[in-house]
Formats: structure tokens, sequence, C-alpha cells
């Protein structure tokens, strides 16, 4: 039983730098997963934890064993492909039990193993099967399974639920964290969505170009973004990002409202305001309590209970999401509130959260 | 489903009737002589059909003319050359698909090998087979036809690895096999139907090839193309006897075939390998 650590670990191929330095540790049992658009490294560095990349420097620890110069055989790693890379022309049974046959163990022992894992999983009755005779879901469960067969000590997820649509994802999504709590197995994932992450993970690392933007838990990455990419890219609909001015007295002036976050400092700081869609509020009368704003409503999209509107304000666009009671439609008049302290401050130029950002959740805790 | 005009079909079937006719009408021609008397060879009008089975032309081809040994040493060259290039394509294809093995052009290099004609390297490798004393003789054969069939199994089988997604083998490297394993287990069978097809393939060039059966032999060992123009004398055409042998030659083929249908279809059927991934 062991924890991972990836300490400042790099990979470039020619020119390009893939993974410009990436460092996180994962405590034995928990999951982390590696979020990121594409191209952001996030699979190369998933990869060279699996051997099946060389990192350039750097160090990846299984424990105590150092892995960098190992063959990914002598890894005792299981891994999920995207694909998910069932040898089609053997058996569910045979596809599981390779592991187990390619390091010559008894064929007693293994069918034991492979029975047990299946049950598991809840595909025992499927083994006589090949792949192609298995539904997207089941292939899953196939590939998990021989993945776990083998006890690893680690377990690499490659994007494993791309292929299945979405109400298969959401019971895959599940079985796998419920999969990986009760064996216990240190995990890490790969995906570019955010909701496998938030859904699944102990822990998070959201990466651009190569580097880790923020490593965090699912509630820290949600409500406490470390820049505007990460505020960005967690979150649906996307956060609306505003410009406004954090004057010297420490007030915050933008779309036409002044209010203090903070103490006074020696200078203002141009600033990026962001507002989640889900944190406004519509209003029928004017209070003071919410940061109020009257737009005009661009476009409606229904989404059942929820309604996601695009509200024109002072040459701004907002996307906001709200409760879907009354029939709004375009050109209509709104009047919306938000909470100030669900504000997020970011430094305009840098893109990095500023400490003046109101924490929704010490006030709220 | 659209419906196809009954005009459309009719048109269908007459044109597949007279590419069929093209085709087969000299295989029949060739049964229907090798039945036939040597006084109906050649008549005018011609006798479509023989007017009773006559099988003196195969005892004659058998016995006299040496198809049974024809048969017997083509078997030995086919079989041995399309194993030796079984062994070297398939390895040699693999090596390129996966390791780039030779640089970007070495698999094209592979490829150009077919493009010149056997006649172009005839008397240099008659030179050499003769100064190593192995003229004649079933190693020679069986090496000299792999020139072809080695290139031509890499090169068809370079593009059914290329085409095999890699993370098969990644994922079976991970599960704890050798780069070798990775390679038997499950890249190897993944692409079976196209190898046994391409085999074929390469049976049937071997099995066809005239060009270095006459180069090579000196009349010790005589494949089934060798043996044919033998028996067109100066004077006298055996055509019975050509015409058994050829239907002779022709049978191990269909035979094959039939047997390896299955994979035929599959096999060069390119892009059908992926459909579990």
């Amino acid at each position: 039983m062991s924890g991972l650590a990836v300490n400042e670990v790099k990979k470039s191929y020619g020119p390009v730098e893939a993974v410009k330095s990436v460092t996180f540790t994962l405590e034995q049992g928990q999951l982390m997963c590696l979020l990121g658009p594409s191209g952001c490294g996030k699979t190369t560095t998933l990869r060279m934890i699996a051997g099946l990349e060389f990192p350039d420097s750097g160090d990846i620890l299984l424990g105590d064993r150092r892995l960098n110069a190992l063959e990914p055989r002598e890894r005792r790693i299981g891994m999920v492909f995207q694909g998910l890379a069932l040898y089609p022309h053997m058996t569910a049974l045979q596809n599981i039990g390779y592991p187990l046959k390619v390091r010559r163990m008894a064929q007693a022992e293994i069918a034991t193993r492979v029975n047990a894992i299946a049950s598991t999983l809840g595909i025992a009755h499927l083994l006589a099967r090949r792949p192609s005779q298995l539904s997207g879901g089941e292939q899953q469960r196939v590939a998990l399974a021989r993945a776990l067969v083998q006890e690893p000590e680690l377990f690499l997820l490659d994007e494993p639920l791309s292929a299945l649509d979405a109400k298969v994802r959401t019971v895959m999504r599940e079985e796998i964290r419920n999969v990986q709590k009760r064996l216990n197995i240190t995990t890490v994932l790969v995906s570019h969505d955010q909701l496998d992450a938030l859904s699944m993970a102990d822990m998070i690392a959201v990466m651009k170009d190569g580097q880790v933007q923020q490593l965090g838990s699912p509630h820290d990455i949600y409500y406490q973004p470390a820049n505007t990419f990460v505020a960005q890219f967690i979150g649906e609909p996307t956060m609306n990002l505003l410009d406004g001015e954090l004057g010297s007295t420490g007030h915050l002036t933008f779309l036409g409202h002044t209010i203090s976050v903070g103490a006074a400092r020696s200078q203002s700081e141009p600033v990026v305001v962001g507002l989640r869609p889900q944190d406004f509020v519509a209003l029928r009368h004017p209070t003071h309590e919410l940061l109020e704003f009257e737009g005009k409503i661009v476009s409606t999209q229904p989404q059942g209970p929820d309604i996601v509107m695009r509200i024109l304000l002072r040459d701004n666009t907002l996307v906001v999401l709200l409760p879907w009671t009354h029939p709004w439609s375009e050109g209509d008049t709104i009047r919306l509130g938000f909470p100030s302290v669900h504000m997020h401050l970011f430094n305009r130029y840098s893109g990095e959260r500023l400490p003046e950002s109101p924490n929704a959740l010490r006030e709220e805790g | 489903m659209k419906r196809i005009p009954a005009w459309q079909r009719l048109l269908n079937l007459v044109l597949v009737g007279i590419a069929l006719l093209f085709f087969l009408f000299p295989v029949y021609w060739m049964i229907n002589t090798a039945l036939k008397p040597p006084n109906e060879w050649l008549t005018n009008p011609p006798i479509f059909f023989p007017h009773h089975i006559y099988l003196t032309n195969f005892s004659q081809a058998l016995i006299h003319w040496g198809g049974l040994k024809g048969l017997w040493d083509s078997l030995v060259v086919s079989v041995g050359a399309t194993a030796l290039s079984l062994v070297a394509g398939v390895l040699g294809a693999y090596a390129i698909a996966r390791y780039n093995v030779g640089g970007n052009n070495f698999s094209f290099f592979v490829l150009s090998v077919l493009f010149f004609p056997p006649v172009v390297v005839s008397i240099p490798m008659f030179q050499f087979w003769r100064s190593v004393n192995l003229i004649d003789t079933f190693p020679a054969m069986v090496v000299q036809y792999s020139s072809f069939t080695v290139p031509f199994v890499t090169w068809i089988l370079k593009g059914f690895f290329e085409d095999l997604a890699i993370e098969l083998e990644e994922s079976a490297m991970v599960n704890g096999a050798t780069r070798w394993q990775a390679f038997w287990d499950v890249a190897l069978p993944s692409v079976k139907g196209s190898v046994v097809a391409t085999a074929l393939l390469a049976f049937i060039f071997s099995w066809n090839a005239f060009t270095f059966a006459v180069i090579l032999s000196q009349g010790h060992i005589t494949t089934l193309p060798y043996i044919l123009p033998t028996l067109m004398e100066g004077h006298y055409v055996l055509w019975g006897d050509i015409a058994a042998i050829a239907t002779l030659a022709v049978v191990p083929i269909v035979v094959l075939a039939f047997v390896l249908q299955r994979y035929l279809v599959r096999g060069l059927s390119f892009g059908t390998i992926r459909e579990s991934l």
C-alpha cells in the first residue's frame, strides 16, 4: 500500500515542452484527477507514471520505490486506456485474466481471481463473450476488471469515460469511485471533463500548457479558483469575467457599483471580477443586501428546472443561470441581484486570484 | 433502401455476365481441352463439350511429363518461400510500423523492390547461385522466390500494424508483458486474418513464379511453371497435356482460397480491425 509522489517531472518532444514541471503527492487510497483541455500535458504526465514515456528529469515515487527507469510491467500498476484497449481476439475472461497469465500464475488461481473481480463489477455472467459482443458500459467494466485483477499498487485511468453516452457515464463515475474506495487503491485519473473531476476526485490538479495551475480539493477548486483560467475552466456555464478597478481606499468599482472589499492600499489596481452564473438571483423589488443590476435579456436557453440567459448590461454581456420561475423572453428587462461574498477578484494582468476576494465559505461557515 | 429499377438490375446482370465470360472462358477451355483426345484439340468448328471423358492427358501429364514431381517441387518451393516471407515479413513489418526501423524512407525502399521485374536481376542471381554451388536446389529457389514475397508481405502487413491501435500493446505491457509478449499475445493475433490473406497471396505468387524457375532450374528441380513450356516442341504443341497440367496446377490454389475465404474478405478489407476499439 503506497502513496504516489511526482516531483518536478519534465518532458519535452524536441522543442515542444509537453510537461514543463509537474509536482504533486497523493496519499494512499486517494483519487487524483489531472484535469485540463487537450494538449495541457495531463496524458503525458499519466503516461510517464505508467512507464509508457520516460521523463527528461524529475522523480516518480510509488511508496518507497522510484519508478523512473522501470519498464511498465515492473511498476505494479493497473491502467484503463482511453480506447479501453480490450484485446478483440480474447473473451472477457481471457482479457481480464491476461495480466495474471502473462505473469505465469496457475490456471486455477487465475480463474478464482477473475471471478472475484468480475462479481465485484457485476460482469460475471459476461465472461464468455468477446469485446465486440459487449455494450459500452460492459466493455468499460471489463477494462476496469482487467486493470484491477492483479491488485496493483496504483490505478491509472486515461479518459476512461469519453466513449460512453451521458447516462452510462454517470453510472460509471459512481461505479469507478465505489470500486476505488472499496479496494482503497491510490488512483490517478485523466480527464478533460470537469464533472468527472468534481464528482470522483479527492484532489484535482488543473493543468494548462504543461503546468499545474491549481492543486486542491474539488471544493477549493470550485470556490477558490487560483486564477482566471481555473475559474473559467470549472463551472458550467462559464464564469463571467468583468473588468473593474480596485481603488486605493479598498473600494471596488465595476458595472456602476462601488463596494468596500478590503483595507486601504498603496495604489489602485485594475482587476477582473468573476461572477458565477449560478450565484445570481432574480429580483422583483429592490433590496439593499445585494449588488443590483438591471439589464436586457438577449437570449434564453431553458434547461428544464433552470434557464440560462444572456443579459446585456452596460455594454457587457452576462450569462446567468436562474430557476425557471418566470416566463422570461428575449427583449425583456430583468432585475438581478448578486451577493457580493460570491465575487472572485483576479489581477487583470497576471490573472492570479487576489487576497481581497471575498471568502463566501468563511462567512457562511 | 432505394429501389433499383429493373432495367438497371438487368444491365448489371449483363455486364457481370460479360465479365465472367471473359475471365471464365479460358478456364473452361483449359478443362475442356484437358479432357479431349489429341485429334479433337484443334478442330474447326471447335468442340465445346468432349464426346467422352478422355483421361489419358492427365496420366501422361502426371507420369510421363513429370507433373507429379512438378506438383511436389512447386509445393516445397512455395511453402518454403511463403513460410520464410511470413517470418521475415511479419517481424519486419512490425519493426517498421512500431519502431520506424531504417528511418522514414526504408519502407518505401522495401516496396521499391517490387517495382523491378525479376528479369532485371536474373543474370546476376544466376551467377551468384552458381558460384555458391546452390543452383537448382530447394534452398536457392526458396530464398530467391522470397526476394519478391518478403517485400510484398512486409509492405502489406506494415499497413495493418500501423492501423492497429498502439494502446493494445501498451496495455499489454502495463499488464505485465514484455515487448515481445505484447507483439505475440496481442498485436499478431489482432491482425491474424490479414496475415493469413497475405500469406495466401505470397503462396500464389510463388506458385506462379516463372522467371526465377527457369533461371534457377537446370532440370533437377522442376516446378509446374517450368514444366509447361517444355511441352511446346518445335513442330508440335501438346495442348491436351499442357491443359491437364495447368488444370492440376489450379487445384491447390482453389482449395486454399476456398478453405481460407473467410480470412480473404475480412483480412484484406483495410480498417476493419479497429472494430472493438
